[in-house]
């Protein structure tokens, strides 16, 4: 009577294609191990989308013929300087021209001919591009293209860019929930309330995010960081970096140094992975230390397992920094970008607003560069 | 209503149930269903296997529809009813046993099924005999639950001898041998082995074109199945054909509004997404969107998948607003459907092992497992995800990075990761090609997504 569904029913599959995420559109992975004494950097690229489809390709090696570590920290130094004042129109076309022939000679210097060759293959076809290196020194946001016919622009302006240390797993969905302001109650910072009040109204942007009131104090801020729940972490301070011991590197909270080395904190394991960012100079910075790499990024990526960390390589103009830091909360939150389109998105706002200072070039983000910030 | 009225009206609802679910239409099925359900609790009371019969096909109709919470204690109900009724010893209780086990196999309640599917396949080997095709059917359904949480060789092993039997018992040209290989050749593409799963759905292709023609569902079923081998091999352009084979015998044999068109749509738009032809992808994603909007409810993991894939369309175009909604609505029916969260965590540490001594120009074999307890090693944990909803289980890609050896062989390895199995080991053969400290680090991903590395310093010695 009712027995046609009563026969033995075999599973009998049809498959259903389901689309799931699969990484940027391109890895560079940079190998080197910072405490030998051959400053030897691998070149790798890695992909399973689209058209590039490499699967980790060697692409050369670079011998450096000494510790690339004074070098470098003339770069910063330069760098930091080009940060810190207005300039004329003159001393302004200048400005921009030193900072695109740093750019070009990061690029002969540091890229082997193999990737080289490579570049002007995938350029056109690598949206995101996600750089994970051990080393510790080669800013990598302002490398800048270039053959006998053409000039690319900064790979930071290139690609939706972002980098990623080699230990740590990176996240493709950051979390929304409470956003936290930290500043400190004594500071020159002219600009500092017009952030923290825009910080703590990310309701504003998204009703998934949940802003509190600003943390001053160095232990409020190690029990948010140790105990509890929350999406954003947003620190805006000052900031110094250590060359001989970069995990002792502080920043300033209401007279108190909080230094990496005072973090002891995991999420991931029940937590949520949240998203860091010390609008800070010199906080984006790592460097060799005892046992391997040291400072913030180091600190927060690969000790706390944050889903990303953003952080600036050298001095940041106080003026710039609110504004780019209020470009990128609207082009993550309000606009949804994922986080390195939101990046370059904060980045050319300020370079619009200043092209000759360096402030724009010294933002580097540490995340997957395809994550986004979402209510799932 | 007089008793023949009664009987008469049964046998209409029968009809109507039988019809209207063949067209796909679940809900108009699942009203006439209730009702039959009701009518017959008239004439037969609560224990008579007739009930049980009844609350069967509703809670088959609601299983089909993705409301798993529904059946599920219907389906006990009939089970309790044909146990007290029938004994233990019967094979309808086993039946009504397999439709248990099923429900919970949908939602990912594999712990709960997997006892049911083994009590099925014994009641029914005892009772029918272990030649008998209901016996491959109970190896078939706990062969598939197998794979479904990555026990491969169990389940290869399962899926042959099922395989076996209906051959042994059906022949070799019948529909349910077919069924078998088909089955077998997605356990091939579940662990990436594309070569072998690829003659396997040739031979039900053809099997199913000789028994049941080129127009039955069944037919493009194996188009289907073997087009989605080529597309994990990235051989687009064999995919196309077939997919649209397929698809248009679906429209043809079961309608445009049936959910199976649906699966024929958005899989060809995955295809296209594939070759990054989203403007092609889209319309198709959309209408698959809605017949199972419309055919299946806004609460089934058949509609959630549609709404998640063509979030991750709208992302790769970049129109990111429209995609974060659509997320956020799977990501709610699939809750609500599983009851938990439809993604979980296998945590695993890595674990890199090697000789104790390297010599230059002399092979060695490095290890690296995946252990499910810490070693000695100060190694983190890798955070594997896990979804119960997808018809794969988690692939781990291996890279072994080592710039001052040779590798005899492939510098990668993907291996398939498990719930309950301890250790995965991959490994590697390498050359030493220079002597003094060099380093060898092997970088872990799943899906294109990092997941975790594991290195050492390795002393090489000068060549014997």
């Amino acid at each position: 009577m009712t027995a046609y569904l009563q026969k033995e029913k075999s599973i009998q599959k049809s498959i259903s294609k389901e689309l799931n995420y699969s990484g940027p559109d391109l890895e560079l992975i940079v190998q080197m191990d910072p405490l030998s004494n051959e400053h030897m950097l691998h070149f790798y690229l890695h992909s399973l989308r689209g058209n590039n489809r490499y699967n980790f390709k060697n692409f050369g090696v670079t011998k450096l013929s000494e510790s690339p570590q004074e070098k470098v920290k003339e770069i910063y130094n330069e760098l930091s300087e080009m940060a810190k004042y207005d300039l004329s129109a003159d001393e302004q076309s200048v400005a921009e021209a030193r900072l695109s022939s740093i750019g070009k000679h990061l690029w002969q210097l540091i890229i082997p001919k193999e990737l080289k060759d490579e570049y002007w293959q995938f350029r056109s076809h690598t949206k995101s591009l996600m750089i994970t290196s051990d080393e510790p020194w080669i800013p990598w946001e302002i490398i800048r293209p270039y053959n006998d016919t053409e000039v690319e622009p900064f790979w930071c302006q290139k690609f939706a860019m972002s980098r990623w240390l080699s230990e740590s797993a990176n996240i493709e969905i950051l979390p929304l929930g409470i956003a936290l302001p930290v500043s400190s109650s004594k500071t020159d910072l002219e600009h500092l309330s017009e952030e923290m009040d825009f910080v703590e109204r990310l309701n504003d942007l998204h009703k998934g995010v949940k802003g509190k009131r600003p943390l001053q104090g160095y232990l409020e801020v190690l029990e948010w960081l140790e105990h509890q729940n929350f999406s954003i972490m947003h620190f805006a301070c000052h900031g110094e970096f250590d060359e001989k011991m970069p995990s002792r590197s502080p920043i300033i909270l209401s007279g108190q140094p909080l230094r990496p080395d005072d973090i002891n904190t995991k999420f991931g394991e029940g937590r949520q992975r949240p998203l860091i960012f010390i609008n800070a100079c010199h906080t984006g910075r790592t460097g060799s230390s005892l046992t391997w790499l040291g400072g913030w990024p180091v600190c927060f990526v690969n000790i706390a397992h944050v889903g990303a960390f953003i952080g600036a390589m050298w001095e940041v103009d106080d003026q710039l920094a609110v504004l780019f830091a209020k470009s990128f909360y609207t082009a993550l939150l309000r606009d949804k970008f994922p986080i390195a389109q939101a990046f370059r998105h904060a980045r050319e706002e300020i370079r619009r607003a200043k092209p000759y200072n360096s402030s724009w070039l010294a933002y580097v983000l540490y995340a997957d560069p395809e994550a986004m910030m979402l209510d799932s | 209503m007089t008793e023949e009225e009664i009987d008469n009206k049964i046998l209409i609802l029968n009809e109507k149930v039988i019809d209207f679910r063949n067209d796909g239409n679940y809900i108009q099925a699942i009203a006439f269903a209730e009702e039959l359900r009701d009518l017959i609790w008239q004439k037969v009371g609560y224990d008579h296997p007739d009930y049980a019969a009844s609350l069967n096909n509703l809670a088959e109709l609601y299983r089909s529809m993705g409301r798993y919470n529904d059946a599920e204690p219907l389906f006990r109900q009939a089970a309790e009813i044909c146990r007290k009724s029938l004994g233990e010893a019967h094979p309808d209780y086993a039946t009504s046993l397999n439709n248990l086990a099923l429900v919970y196999y949908s939602m990912g309640r594999y712990d709960d099924a997997e006892p049911l599917f083994c009590q099925v396949t014994e009641i029914w080997g005892k009772s029918l005999g272990e030649d008998h095709p209901n016996c491959a059917t109970g190896l078939n359904n706990l062969a598939e639950l197998y794979r479904s949480i990555g026990r491969y060789s169990e389940a290869e092993r399962l899926f042959r001898q099922a395989t076996e039997i209906r051959r042994k018992s059906l022949g070799e040209d019948h529909p349910n041998y077919a069924a078998s290989l088909n089955n077998l050749a997605i356990l091939y593409r579940s662990m990436g082995r594309y070569n072998e799963a690829e003659p396997l759905f040739r031979k039900a292709i053809e099997i199913w074109r000789r028994s049941l023609g080129e127009d039955h569902p069944n037919y493009a079923t194996s188009l289907n199945n073997l087009a989605l081998v080529y597309d994990s091999m990235g051989r687009y352009s064999e995919a196309e054909p077939l997919f649209r084979q397929a698809t248009e015998i679906r429209r043809k044999s079961l309608g445009e509004d049936h959910p199976d068109y649906a699966q024929s749509l958005n899989n060809l738009a995955g295809l296209y997404y594939s070759m990054g032809r989203y403007s092609d992808a889209e319309p198709l994603f959309r209408q698959a969107t809605e017949i199972r909007r419309k055919s299946l409810g806004e609460d089934h993991p058949d509609y959630a998948q549609s709404l998640n894939n063509l979030a991750m369309l709208y992302r790769s175009m970049g129109r990111y607003s429209e995609a974060e909604p659509l997320y956020r609505q799977a990501a709610e029916i699939r809750r609500k459907v599983l009851g938990k969260d439809p993604v979980d965590n296998i945590i695993l540490y890595p674990r890199l092992t090697h000789p104790e001594q390297f010599r230059v120009n002399q092979e060695s074999n490095i290890l690296v497992q995946l252990q499910a307890e810490a070693s000695e090693q100060d190694t983190d944990a890798v955070f594997i995800e896990y979804s119960y909803l997808q018809s794969q289980f988690p692939r781990i890609e291996m890279a072994l990075l080592a710039p001052n050896f040779a590798v005899n062989g492939e510098e990668t390895r993907i291996l398939n990761v498990a719930k309950n199995e301890d250790s995965k080991i991959a490994d590697f053969s390498i050359i030493p090609l220079s002597p003094g400290e060099n380093q060898i680090r092997v970088d872990l991903y799943q899906s294109g997504r990092r997941i975790g590395m594991v290195r050492k310093n390795v002393n090489v010695s000068e060549a014997q």
